[in-house]
């Protein structure tokens, strides 16, 4: 089963960011289709979150 | 909050180079050549993409048509191909990558053919404008989208190959064998995929609906709910709940976010039971939207409908998505049911061994408040009032508070030259504006808010707004950018670089990330994050970034002030 899923991750990957994921980003950015929305929130979100896994990851590391 | 700062190791001494223990990846000047071309590409892409409009295309024949038809799919496959055939090759194939790595490392980027790639993107971009601009015969126009497409094919070969030579992009092609097929097949099931996915956004807007409605009755009497149109609210406030906040977007992302995480550190994971996070964070997502919606309705139905359609309803998902991002990292990363770092002794001592959260935290707790604040506006956009902007000095503030004994051991001396970079910025930053705004913008939105406002609520926001620019924010941002990102960009140990150290990759990527967070400000933010990067590098103290940044905030400080600019701020 572990090697089911290490196998498959990587193809789960690939086809959700490109499925879904890369428009989702997309909007988040600065090409945006929804005018209603500010591009700028989006890239705060993803900075964020970058931030946010740096910090988490970043512990225990030396 | 306890004090749990702990001294950095990192030394106010300048370093040797030679004497860096610095922790490189064996692929990595590969994956420094690939980066590069890939910021260079993405830069091209998404200021030719804010240039041009896709809608003039619209319903004209030939080569032009098929653009309009297959534009957008074409550039997916294109932006998806090297995407998904890097990853694998990364992951599968890192011997071959670690020796075309050390033949790079005798090969330098070939400036001459860059040069030629940047004449092909000038011809390519006059041919853009020709060309979205319309007019002409078909056979001109098919002449013209000819040479568009043979243009710009030209110049992404030409980046390609004086980034990377010819032989070794063969080299990479043999030495990953059948990959460039399986990526082709993925890249297409992708996109094939994407377009039936879309599908889903109406029975999802409708679930959505019903989610919404048994959230909102709790609290209202006499909902209107309209299954046929998707309107929901009450007399005073309704929404329409279109395709794209059926919730299906949060789902995507925190699909590939939760992915992502589990491929990256699968050796950290137990499987399968780390998969479980995957469902839960899409119901738990999924559910969010419908409460964010169903809040949005109460706000308006309170009377703050400015606040509901302009603050909460832009900002309200992305806190959502957030909030489950963050927890999703927490929980894999920390619950023993999850994670196989516990066992090897890699979490002991995690609160003393955090030496990145004095760096981050203070510029991710700017953010956050950003966006919550940004929730409570009553306008968006540039020059938009944030009422609640005081809420991130305090999360600043507090943060830099509760890290300060971290930053002792930094070198916050400064000279002369900082305050000269600092007016530098200044003159650039408005500079560049008034050159995009050649007939200055007097922002009367801002200043009529500030005036319902009493004299002391205006002199405390602005206080606050002034000593944010000229304090917490330098400090927050010169520790994570110049700090923290610029040394993490040459080592995974960003704490043994010396401040002193120079790369190129590292002074550009940073500043561009810099320069990406000021919204629409992203060449001057770009310009102003290389020119702090060169203060600290030049004698290797953070102090002189943060002279120079507070300089050029609290200049621009005084001309919002004085001429009312505000959509600078």
């Amino acid at each position: 089963m572990r090697k089911l899923a290490k196998a498959t991750l990587p193809i789960l990957a690939a086809m959700t960011l490109f499925v879904i994921g890369t428009p989702a980003v997309l909007r988040a950015g600065p090409i945006t289709v929804a005018p209603e929305m500010d591009p700028s929130t989006g890239i705060a979100a993803v900075a964020l979150m970058a931030g946010a896994v740096l910090v988490i990851r970043g512990r225990g590391r030396k | 909050m306890s004090d749990i700062g702990f001294p950095l190791t990192e030394s106010a001494q300048p370093q040797s180079q030679s004497s860096l223990p610095l922790v490189r990846l064996s692929s990595s000047n590969f994956v420094r050549r690939i980066l590069l071309l890939a910021l260079l590409f993405v830069s091209e892409v998404i200021i030719l993409s804010i240039w041009l409009d896709g809608a003039s295309l619209v319903q004209r024949a030939g080569l032009i048509g098929i653009m309009h038809d297959w534009g957008a799919w074409i550039l997916r496959c294109v932006v998806g191909f090297p995407v998904i055939f890097l990853t694998f090759a990364y992951l599968r194939n890192k011997s071959a990558l670690e020796s075309i790595s050390d033949q790079i490392e005798q090969t330098p980027i070939r400036w001459s053919l860059f040069a030629a790639h940047c004449s092909a993107m000038g011809i390519f971009v006059g041919l853009s404008f020709v060309l979205y601009r319309g007019g002409g015969s078909d056979s001109w126009a098919n002449l013209l989208a000819a040479s568009w497409f043979a243009v710009g094919i030209s110049a992404i070969v030409l980046a390609g190959l004086a980034f990377l030579s010819w032989a070794i992009w063969v080299q990479l092609i043999r030495s990953t064998g059948h990959l460039w097929a399986y990526s082709s097949v993925a890249v297409v099931s992708a996109c094939v995929g994407g377009n039936v996915v879309r599908r889903l956004w109406q029975p999802a807007s409708y679930l959505t609906f019903h989610l919404t409605k048994m959230f909102l009755s709790p609290f209202v009497s006499g909902i209107i709910a309209d299954p046929a149109r998707l309107v929901i609210g009450t007399q005073r406030f309704r929404v329409e709940i279109a395709p794209q906040c059926s919730g299906l977007e949060g789902v995507g992302l925190i699909l590939a976010f939760g992915i992502l995480w589990l491929l990256v550190f699968r050796k950290e994971c137990h499987f399968p039971r780390s998969l479980v996070l995957l469902p839960f964070g899409v119901t738990l997502l999924f559910a969010l939207n419908s409460i964010r919606l169903a809040a949005l309705i109460l706000i308006g139905n309170a009377g703050a409908k400015q606040i509901a359609v302009n603050g909460f309803h832009s900002q309200a998902g992305w806190i959502a998505f957030s909030a489950v991002g963050v927890g999703f990292c927490l929980v894999i990363n920390c619950v023993p049911w999850f994670t196989t770092r516990q066992q090897s002794g890699e979490l002991l001592d995690t609160a003393t061994h955090n030496h990145t959260a004095p760096f981050l935290l203070p510029f991710l707790l700017i953010l956050a408040s950003g966006m919550i604040a940004g929730a409570a506006n009553a306008s968006k956009g540039p020059g938009s009032f944030e009422w609640l902007y005081p809420l991130r000095f305090f999360a600043a503030a507090s943060m830099l508070w509760v890290f300060r004994r971290s930053y002792a051991n930094l070198s916050w001396r400064c000279d002369w030259l900082a305050p000269a970079i600092g007016a530098i910025v200044f003159v650039i930053w408005v500079g560049l504006d008034r050159f995009s705004n050649p007939i200055p913008i007097v922002d009367l939105k801002v200043s009529a808010e500030l005036m319902a406002f009493s004299t002391v609520g205006r002199v405390t926001w602005i206080s606050f707004r002034v000593l944010a620019a000229v304090a917490t924010v330098p400090l927050a941002e010169e520790l994570a950018f110049r700090g923290f990102v610029m040394r993490r960009l040459i080592s995974s140990d960003f704490q043994s670089v010396s401040f002193r150290h120079f790369s190129w990759f590292a002074l550009l990527a940073s500043s561009a990330a810099f320069g990406f967070l000021h919204r629409g400000y992203w060449i001057a933010g770009s310009i102003a994050g290389i020119l702090f990067g060169l203060a600290v590098i030049r004698r290797g103290r953070i102090g002189d970034a943060v002279v120079a940044h507070a300089t050029a905030n609290a200049l621009l400080a005084a001309y919002v002030l004085t001429y009312h600019q505000w959509h600078l701020w």
